[in-house]
């Protein structure tokens, strides 16, 4: 730790870990760990695209491309058939042509035609976040259109409507994880800090919540959803549904802690210096375990996303026109959907992607949590 | 010298195991149960026992960070007479100026997401009484009173080794000026060499700032030195209390005498006592009788086995809990002049001889 | 009597493995220890006496490496020369000395019980695996060895897991585990230190008999003085990894000679005078972190005789000033 080296202070020569706080000893520690800080990385890419979902995706999500129906994924290339390099990335035009057995029109890859992608391309216009017009792409293309994810059966670009799941989901997750923090701390907080009949009561509705199965009670919820509901209303329904069981394990955690350190020698000692109760709780007991707490969320993140994933899948979730990863995965359900159109799946790589780092980042923030343990 | 704290027939019982149908205890562990003493201002009494005696739990609640079961904690402070254990939740929150404690982990007391100067400062900073130049200014004086440099106080205690942060949490105990101070073991999770220096801070402290201290201990040769009278507990109850020469030389209770002759000799060519067997019984179901009796090899009839003693005044000043304690001839701790070669005439000789052997080297050097 | 030699360390250097860097724990450290002595090992928190007993038997965490130095360990029988430094850490040979010809007593017995069996199985486990017994005989001796370490009604004890032992009768059992081999050489790692004062000298009475009833050597390691004294014919001062004092126990109280040795006498509040209430003589400072070693003397920012110049340059060596007593300290070159 002493190599973290020395700061100068009111002209004196003071060394940086004597003065850093707790959150500069935990990110020193976190950032030791290559693996987390990878996924933080990539944690940080799959925010940069829920936030700019339209900018990054060439088209809406709603966009059909009616010449290129479950056409599969546009390669981009540098080099051209004859092994010429170019500068500006291209895609080769297509045609369709028709199958000589099933009639059915096939897009064919037409390597003499070659279409150049362009950075920063005028198309689509849009509102981000629906306050700002813009037709500025991420890239594009001037001629037809770019499918790199390929198209859907109705030849909707993938990579689009995926960034814009992107978003969805992660904001299921985050708000859904926001829902969990509050109604957890403030009842686990309850039962932990008065006890008595409080405690009795909230440990028994948790046990309750707990011993029902949580998917056949997610599908029951959802299921009892009106279905001429908006999809915003069923949107943030699903949210509700699904930190109303998500909390109890958070509010068991801030229980237990708060009932474990009560007696801890530096809450006596805050006691003893006349604290009140308010900064007993929130300047002393809440910041001690506030780190595993945080470690606590992240780690049920995944799940929440993962629960709005498979119920959209069972197509009790979220709805057309909002897409989630769970929507769109809902339509690579059929097996003739598999063996016809597999890039849908696509969207399963980053579901896995996803639950993976967070659970990376989780595992390096749990061993953060104690900086000063060997 | 007047009388600071009285404590009478103090009791503290934990529930044990779970409440029956009607949400009540049964079996109950009875930490300390019926204690009387009283503590003199600006004296320091000690409070010795082995683990499971009930001394920290007294401790906690004579101040009432622990709720007493029953009895009474007068606290005479200048012309006011408070009842500690009756006091409300507000009351006591002021009362608390008064009193304080100092714990003997100071890894664990001092919370670990403040600097130096918000744990020193925190009784002012919580209640809103000083801010600014003045919290700078009392953090300062009592941090040097304690010890410590002014340049640490921006630090987080995790730079500190134990000794350092058991001076911050001595600060931190002293800033409202208290009058009463509850040591519990405030140096035994500490590095012998440490221990000195923390029981000097203490002793240099009470005599300045005119300190009250119940002074919580296994360690019988600290206790010994910090202490002017001393009190034995054994059981939740007190055995025998007495000014500390008294109750190291010249014990009057069976238990104390186990306590002496189980301390190794100052001298290892000493020859090595006999000790007590048997160990200290559960207080969830102490033994009838004197609670002393199973191990105690003066105890042979009925009225040890029956009759529980009272803490009575054998000798002015001396109070014991046996039956016996009048016939009794107990030994103590060996009282001797000069123990090892580092003390008394002994010491001076191995001074001298250092800084002899010293000043030659650095003249040979010089030349 | 013959001095017979058992266990000889020389030069002993451990280092632990931090941030790709060796930090020195143990310091290039020397001792012999003669068979049927008690040797005490005295020294602050993190001066590097543990880590010194548990190279003895290769119990080093991970990230502790031995880097220099030998263990020599004579097998009297045999007749058969070890250096433990040598041997494989998992290896067959470490685990016959473990437990047969060395084993070692921790200062918390609980952790060194497994909860899941009952402590006679875990002792006759220990009996089973080092000689060739039946089942019934080990029992035997294990009822025999619960007797004789004071724990009543062994038979019944036999049976008791290490949850219903107190704190004392559990080390009086780890007692009974470690001496149920005839091990040579017994290790104690501060074996008294969580016990209340009057369990301390019960057990301290009681490994004192069993030293004299077997003649086993023991390496008594402990932070009080006092309580070294009482057991040990022989005192090594240890200070953050170096041996800075060794001589025999009665040598090294009534006439210390390094500073340190003799702050630390002072340090520590004696009976025998309480009338005189001196003030106790602390040593100056805390013992300096593992990144803050002081160059040479490791002592000398504490030492009230430090002489500019000469303690600041290199440790100094061990010297014999009287007879079998070392001091390292350039007072005495």
């Amino acid at each position: 730790m002493a190599k973290e080296g020395h700061i100068k202070v009111d002209g004196k020569k003071v060394q940086r870990i004597d003065i850093a706080t707790h959150r500069q000893l935990m990110w020193w520690k976190f950032r030791k760990n290559y693996m987390a800080m990878i996924a933080a990385g990539i944690l940080g890419i799959f925010l940069i695209i829920s936030i700019f979902a339209e900018f990054i995706a060439p088209y809406s999500s709603g966009l059909r491309n009616t010449r290129y129906l479950a056409g599969p994924p546009m390669s981009v290339h540098l080099f051209d058939a004859k092994g010429k390099f170019h500068l500006r990335p291209f895609i080769y035009g297509w045609v369709n042509k028709r199958d000589p057995v099933t009639l059915a029109l096939i897009p064919v890859v037409d390597t003499s035609k070659q279409i150049p992608l362009s950075i920063f391309h005028r198309g689509e216009s849009y509102k981000l976040w629906g306050l700002f017009k813009s037709n500025l792409h991420l890239f594009g293309v001037n001629e037809g259109m770019v499918n790199i994810f390929g198209t859907d059966q109705i030849g909707r670009d993938i990579f689009s409507r995926i960034m814009y799941a992107t978003r969805i989901s992660l904001s299921v997750g985050a708000i859904g994880v926001f829902f969990v923090f509050i109604i957890g701390l403030l009842m686990g907080g309850i039962a932990g800090y008065f006890g008595g009949i409080a405690d009795e009561l909230i440990m028994r509705l948790m046990e309750f919540l707990r011993s029902i199965p949580t998917l056949p009670l997610w599908l029951a919820l959802a299921a009892a959803l009106p279905r001429d509901w908006s999809a915003l209303k069923v949107y943030v329904a699903i949210l509700l549904i699904l930190s109303s069981v998500g909390w109890t394990n958070l509010g068991r955690r801030v229980r237990s802690k708060l009932l474990s350190i009560r007696e801890d020698d530096f809450v006596l000692s805050a006691r003893l210096a006349g604290c009140s109760d308010a900064r007993i709780i929130f300047h002393h007991m809440l910041p001690s375990f506030m780190s595993y707490i945080i470690v606590d969320l992240t780690v049920s993140f995944p799940y929440i996303i993962l629960a709005e994933t498979a119920l959209s899948f069972l197509g009790l979730g979220l709805r057309e026109p909002i897409v989630s990863w769970g929507v769109l995965l809902y339509s690579a359900q059929n097996i003739h959907a598999l063996a016809e159109i597999p890039w849908l799946l696509i969207t399963g790589l980053f579901v896995v992607i996803a639950v993976l780092a967070f659970n990376f980042m989780g595992d390096g923030l749990r061993d953060a949590a104690d900086p000063l343990a060997k | 010298m007047s009388t600071l704290i009285e404590v009478k027939d103090l009791k503290r019982y934990f529930p044990v195991g779970r409440s029956n149908f009607l949400g009540r205890h049964r079996i109950f562990l009875r930490a300390v149960d019926g204690v009387s003493f009283e503590i003199q201002k600006s004296e320091s009494l000690g409070l010795v026992g082995e683990s499971g005696s009930g001394k920290t739990t007294l401790g906690r609640t004579i101040i009432r960070l622990i709720e007493p079961t029953s009895g009474r904690i007068i606290f005479k402070n200048k012309d006011e007479t408070i009842d500690i254990a009756t006091l409300k939740h507000n009351e006591l929150r002021r009362q608390w100026r008064h009193m304080q404690m100092i714990f003997q982990d100071p890894y664990s007391s001092l919370n670990q997401r403040m600097t130096v100067k918000e744990i020193i400062g925190e009784s002012l900073i919580a209640n809103r009484l000083a801010s600014g130049d003045e919290l700078d200014e009392r953090v300062k004086n009592i941090a040097l009173l304690c010890g410590l440099k002014i340049g640490q106080l921006r630090r987080y205690p995790h730079a500190f080794s134990g000794g350092q942060r058991q001076r911050i949490a001595i600060a931190r105990a002293l800033i409202m000026h208290p009058e009463f101070i509850v040591c519990d073991e405030p140096v035994s999770a500490l590095d012998v060499s440490i221990q000195a220096q923390i029981l000097n801070l203490l002793k240099d402290l009470q005599q300045e700032l005119k300190l009250t201290y119940l002074f919580i201990a296994h360690d019988l040769g600290a206790v010994a030195y910090a202490c002017e009278r001393v009190a034995v507990m054994y059981l939740g109850r007190l055995v025998e209390v007495a000014v500390t020469e008294k109750i190291y030389y010249t014990p009057k209770h069976p238990y104390t005498e186990a306590l002496m002759s189980s301390i190794p000799p100052d001298d290892p060519g000493l020859p090595i006592k006999k000790t007590i067997t048997g160990e200290q019984p559960s207080p969830i179901n102490p033994p009838t009788g004197c609670p002393f009796h199973p191990r105690c090899k003066y105890a042979d009839d009925d009225r040890c086995r029956t009759e529980i003693p009272e803490l009575y005044e054998v000798f002015p000043g001396h109070f014991v809990s046996c039956h016996y304690a009048e016939s009794l001839v107990l030994k103590g701790a060996l009282h001797q002049e000069i123990a090892s070669g580092v003390e008394g005439a002994g010491k001076n000789r191995v001074i001298n001889d250092l800084n002899k052997r010293r000043d030659k080297i650095i003249i040979s050097q010089s030349k | 009597m013959e001095k017979k030699i058992l266990l000889q360390v020389k030069n002993l250097q451990i280092s632990w493995l931090f941030d790709k860097a060796l930090i020195p724990i143990v310091y290039g450290v020397d001792f012999n220890l003669e068979s049927g002595k008690v040797l005490g090992l005295v020294g602050e928190s993190a001066c590097g006496k543990s880590v010194t007993a548990l190279s003895l038997l290769r119990l080093l965490a991970k990230e502790l490496k031995i880097v220099n130095g030998e263990i020599l360990f004579w097998e009297h029988n045999g007749g058969e020369t070890i250096d433990i430094t040598k041997l494989e850490s998992r290896g067959k040979d470490i685990r016959k000395i473990r437990g047969g010809l060395v084993s070692m007593i921790f200062q918390e017995p609980m952790s060194s019980f497994s909860p899941l069996y009952t402590i006679g199985y875990q002792i006759m486990e220990v009996i089973l695996l080092h000689s060739e017994i039946s089942k019934k005989e080990a029992q035997e001796r294990t009822i025999e060895l619960l007797n004789k370490v004071g724990i009543a009604d062994a038979r019944n004890s036999f049976k008791s897991y290490p949850f219903e032992f107190s704190g004392g009768m559990r080390q009086r059992a780890m007692i009974a585990k470690a001496i149920s081999c005839n091990p040579s050489l017994l290790i104690a790692d501060e074996p008294t230190t969580a016990l209340d004062v009057t369990i301390q000298a019960q057990i301290l009475n009681l490994m004192r008999d069993m030293q004299h009833e077997f003649g086993t050597s023991i390496i008594f390691i402990s932070h009080d003085l006092g309580v070294v004294g009482q057991m040990a014919d022989e005192i090594a001062i240890m200070y953050m990894g170096k041996i800075i004092e060794r001589g025999p126990t009665k040598e090294i109280f009534k006439n210390p000679n390094h500073p340190y040795t003799i702050k630390l006498l002072d340090a520590i509040p004696r009976l025998g005078n309480l009338e005189a209430r001196r003030r106790l003589e602390p040593i100056r400072g805390s013992v300096p972190g593992l990144f803050n070693r002081p160059h040479g003397c490791t002592f000398n920012d504490r030492c009230d005789y430090f002489m500019s110049g000469i303690c600041g340059a290199s440790f100094p060596e061990l010297k014999e000033i009287s007879e079998n007593h070392f001091v390292a300290c350039y007072l005495y070159g």
